[in-house]
């Protein structure tokens, strides 16, 4: 009985925090949680010259906004702006001090609508020339990572291409693909969300798959995309 | 009765929380949680009623991979791959006299010396671990032996996760014969009624464990775990039941 009693007053307890929680239009995420989940990209010690790492929140399905979406970096003294990108990335401040303060991300949204990850991706070009090579190598460096920290879905995947993604009114959205003998060809431009897998959000994107081109050659970009993502299938 | 037994160091432990890989925070940083727990435990001895105690929960995890939680388990994480986890590991034992109780009269003295042993745990993807741990049983002199699998769900709900696990442990017969044998008269000469069980199955293990995070310091538990014990240890005179059943709930802080 004083088992059950005790029991209920816990019970009652998260009840009351758990309702004073929801009036707070925020959702948050343990800082010391997330350090130790994107350490793993710093500590990484084979080849990832060619990858990036961010902290990114996305939508867990397609109802709901990212218009507003603010991140912060709270303690009990400051708040630190993390600003995200066009499709919910971060840098992510690694710090001893906040660590050590136990302190926490916080974004401007109702609990459970947005997953918070690591993320990895690849590499833009400021020149807007890639060779298809190192995008193969950019790809496989990928692939290498997320074996690495045991992603269990890559089991048996390969990589494929890559994809380049744009804002959906970016009229200079384009990519080629340029032959050995300078020919270019441009690749074709889909409607779709910046990463496979993701829930959320319309891009123009672009994919370069391996396959359907030769090895040697070059993908030339018009203008700068805002995420790459490898193609892994 | 004032001292908890063997059979929960024997049951399965996931005093190894996930992502303990050395190098993971700061140099010099910790995470520490302190808190308490309410528990209900089946009665372990023959005649003992239902027991509701209330037990501290501490685990502290350090930069370089050392380990510290509750009921005196310590250990050191030696592994900076990912999805595996290996080092020694302590375990601090509590004394039993066969004069604590009637019911252990003719058993063997257990003295509080500590147990090593060595643990590793491997992921097996999608957040479903491998755990095993051997332990050399300093005061009976011999082996004990766990393994299981742990599967955790992160979000069965904003901030609160799911683990489940399932388990054995087996010892040898040194080991079971401390804990569960018993001998009439002074214990050197053997008896009609002595019970000397051999090694073997100790217990099979499966427990159910929930965390609710309510904000970054405070964190709400809630947890059941059942033991059916190997025949060995059931068939004990001073055992009370084979299944042994115990609910808790808690609540600490991470500082």
């Amino acid at each position: 009985m004083r088992f059950r009693s005790v029991l209920f007053c816990i019970t009652l307890m998260a009840h009351g925090l758990a309702q004073a929680q929801a009036m707070v239009e925020s959702d948050w995420v343990s800082y010391r949680d997330a350090y130790r989940q994107m350490i793993w990209f710093e500590k990484y010690g084979k080849p990832k010259q060619f990858l990036q790492s961010h902290y990114r929140v996305r939508l867990r399905d397609a109802n709901g906004s990212t218009d507003g979406l603010r991140l912060t970096l709270d303690s009990k003294s400051a708040h630190l702006d993390l600003p995200l990108d066009a499709v919910g990335r971060a840098i992510f401040p690694f710090s001893k001090a906040a660590y050590d303060d136990n302190v926490q991300l916080t974004l401007n949204r109702k609990a459970g609508q947005f997953k918070f990850e690591p993320w990895v991706s690849i590499v833009s070009r400021t020149d807007g020339v890639y060779d298809a090579a190192d995008l193969r190598v950019a790809c496989e460096q990928m692939l290498a990572y997320l074996r690495y920290v045991g992603a269990a879905w890559v089991n048996g995947k390969a990589c494929t291409g890559v994809q380049f993604a744009y804002a959906k009114n970016d009229s200079d959205a384009e990519v080629r693909f340029r032959k050995a003998d300078h020919a270019l060809q441009p690749l074709a431009v889909r409607d779709g969300p910046a990463f496979p897998g993701d829930a959320a959000g319309v891009f123009k994107t672009i994919a370069y798959r391996f396959a359907a081109f030769p090895e040697a050659g070059q993908i030339v970009t018009r203008s700068m995309p805002l995420a790459i993502a490898a193609l892994i299938e | 009765m004032k001292k908890k037994f063997l059979v929960l160091c024997l049951a399965a432990r996931s005093a190894t929380a996930q992502d303990i890989g050395t190098g993971l925070m700061p140099d010099g940083s910790a995470d520490t949680y302190v808190g308490a727990s309410l528990r209900s435990s089946s009665p372990y001895l023959k005649g003992d009623a239902r027991s509701i105690s209330v037990v501290p929960v501490l685990h502290i995890l350090c930069a370089n991979g050392i380990f510290i939680s509750s009921f005196g388990t310590a250990g050191w994480q030696l592994s900076d791959t990912p999805g595996v986890e290996y080092g020694p590991l302590f375990n601090s034992r509590n004394e039993r006299a066969p004069t604590d109780s009637w019911q252990l009269a003719g058993t063997q003295r257990i003295r509080g010396t500590p147990d090593a042993g060595v643990f590793f745990n491997y992921a097996l993807g999608d957040a479903l671990w491998l755990r095993s741990g051997l332990t050399y049983d300093s005061n009976a002199r011999g082996l004990a032996f766990s393994a299981g699998v742990q599967k955790t769900w992160a979000r069965i709900a904003p901030h609160q996760n799911l683990t489940l696990s399932l388990g054995l442990s087996a010892a040898n017969g040194q080991v079971m014969r401390q804990q569960y044998g018993v001998t009439s008269g002074d214990g050197n000469a053997p008896g009609p009624g002595d019970y000397l069980p051999n090694g073997g199955l100790a217990s099979v293990n499966a427990g159910i464990d929930w965390n609710w995070a309510f904000n970054r310091n405070w964190l709400l538990n809630g947890g059941a775990n059942v033991s059916h014990l190997g025949a060995a240890a059931a068939d004990s005179p001073f055992i009370s039941q084979p299944n042994l059943i115990r609910y808790s709930a808690g609540l600490a802080y991470r500082f």
